[in-house]
């Protein structure tokens, strides 16, 4: 019962703020074209549910997103332990690595279809870039924080640089990089949706959704879309915040330990 | 028993050190120290705050980086797994990310020991330093107290031959502090390991220590070179303590005022 009472003052904004809405179409206020009514736009939510077509959008976008991570992971988080480990490396490029981070990742687009073509690969790739420098950046400061002690200890027992990376500095990193992870989701499904207006790969995923209702002024649609695309964010947070309580179940919330940055 | 009658440990010649780097007018901290620390033996080091105590222990440990002069450790004792300096922090001995259990087994699996015996001898620290029942915990979920002990645990796992303790025993509440006073008494007794034990507290050095080196302020100095001669285990009533506690206080009294 706590649990609800605690939810009471949350759960009313929500349900207030539908209550607007409802207000604002049924008397007629705002014109359906710029806001539907919450029975349209429910109505829009079910036919497309039952006919399939939001949930492989929903399927398409997320799986882009997911995509974009992993290999943003992969790349990212393993070379950014390296460049802790080599910090002389790591200064010589740091440099140019935060220049990098401050061109926007949608400038690139252009040159990414160029190289690569339309296609699934420039979606992801586009949606990876800039995740794969934050996952870099924040593994390398973490990986370059690390405790000298223990560094030092994980040397002195004979840990090869290659398992002193793998089991001390991963883990001395490790609140970095799932913070950075944090950042990286919303980066993924901004771009990843972005791109889609632009190009529809296979006519399909969110964004390519919410332009071509808009397009044809299907504003019901529009809004279903959209509202499934929140609804993949606040999953996507959630997931990461559940992944990073189960890598950091060691570490207190208060601790300063792995000093964590926001 | 004079100090020079035991094998030595660890020699210090001509140490000079300062942490303002090379380059000022300041006096060192430490000026052409030397000093000779005996094997299987308790040597405490004692001094006022910043009389350059813990400087002392990082150098032992091999954690300072730059100072001039030669720090020898005798050949059994001179890979650096066998002579650890145990920070005042247990958090930077231990590994958060592993449960207690863990953090003990890892050394000696790194070591590469048979896992059957790693077994039991994990479980044998763990309840020689009262740590089975939150062996499954991760530290820093546990108490300062079980954290110090952890980090003791965890180097003594790898059975180094000498250990530094800087300001160890002080962390401890009062009834683990006599447990773990008993623990490295045994293994000094039975594994002639060599500890420094690095203290503000006169009843700690009195209570374990063979010998107990008194440090003056910048340069650092020996003021005082004293053999606790008493029996094992040391109380308030063991004859000769109480001598030995006035000598002391006498030192430290005209040493640092």
């Amino acid at each position: 019962m706590a649990f609800f009472r605690a939810k009471i003052p949350a759960l009313a904004i929500y349900v207030g703020i539908f209550v607007a809405w409802w207000l604002v179409t049924a008397f007629g206020w705002v014109e359906p074209i710029i806001l539907p009514s919450p029975r349209a736009v429910g109505g829009a939510f079910r036919e497309m549910t039952v006919n399939g077509s939001l949930l492989k959008d929903l399927g398409v976008t997320g799986g882009r997103v997911l995509a974009a991570l992993v290999i943003a992971s992969i790349i990212g988080i393993p070379l950014g332990l390296f460049f802790g480990y080599q910090k002389k490396i790591y200064e010589m490029v740091e440099g140019p690595l935060h220049a990098l981070r401050s061109v926007p990742a949608t400038c690139l687009f252009p040159l990414l279809l160029i190289v690569i073509g339309v296609g699934e690969k420039s979606i992801i790739t586009l949606a990876a870039y800039p995740c794969l420098l934050i996952l870099m950046v924040n593994a390398a400061t973490g990986a370059s924080l690390a405790e000298p002690s223990r560094v030092r200890q994980g040397r002195i027992l004979g840990l090869t640089p290659f398992n002193l990376i793998t089991e001390v500095l991963f883990f001395e990193a490790l609140p970095h990089v799932t913070s950075a992870l944090r950042t990286s989701v919303s980066y993924a499904l901004v771009l990843v949706v972005a791109v889609e207006m632009f190009i529809g790969v296979g006519q399909s995923g969110l964004g390519r959704k919410i332009f071509d209702y808009q397009s044809s002024f299907r504003i019901p649609e529009t809004y279903a879309e959209i509202l499934v695309t929140g609804a993949l964010g606040v999953a996507l947070n959630i997931s990461i915040g559940l992944l990073e309580k189960r890598l950091l179940r060691w570490l207190p919330q208060t601790a300063n330990v792995g000093k964590r940055s926001s | 028993m004079t100090i020079a009658d035991t094998e030595a440990a660890v020699e210090i010649k001509d140490v000079s050190f300062s942490y303002d780097g090379e380059n000022d007018d300041h006096a060192p901290l430490y000026k052409d120290f030397d000093l000779v620390i005996g094997r299987a033996r308790v040597t405490a080091i004692m001094g006022a705050s910043g009389s350059g105590k813990s400087t002392l222990g990082k150098l032992l440990g091999g954690e300072l980086a730059s100072y001039h002069g030669t720090v020898t450790w005798s050949q059994q004792l001179a890979s650096e797994l066998d002579h650890f300096y145990i920070d005042q922090d247990p958090k930077k001995v231990f590994f958060p990310r592993q449960t207690v259990r863990e953090n003990i087994s890892y050394p000696a699996r790194k070591r590469r020991h048979a896992p059957d015996s790693i077994d039991a001898w994990v479980d044998r620290l763990l309840t020689d330093f009262k740590l089975t029942a939150v062996a499954e915990r991760f530290p820093l979920f546990t108490s300062g107290g079980q954290q110090s002990r952890l980090a003791l645990a965890r180097v003594l796992s790898w059975r180094p031959q000498a250990v530094i303790l800087d300001e160890y025993l002080s962390s401890l509440d009062v009834n683990t502090r006599q447990l773990v006073i008993t623990n490295l008494h045994q293994i000094v007794a039975k594994e002639g390991t060599t500890i420094v034990l690095i203290t503000h507290n006169l009843t700690e050095a009195l209570k374990l220590a063979d010998r107990c080196i008194i440090l003056g302020k910048k340069p650092v100095s020996i003021l005082a070179d004293i053999a606790i001669d008493l029996p094992h285990p040391r109380d308030e009533s063991t004859p000769g303590y109480q001598d030995a506690e006035n000598a002391l206080i006498n030192i430290l009294r005209h040493g640092i005022l």
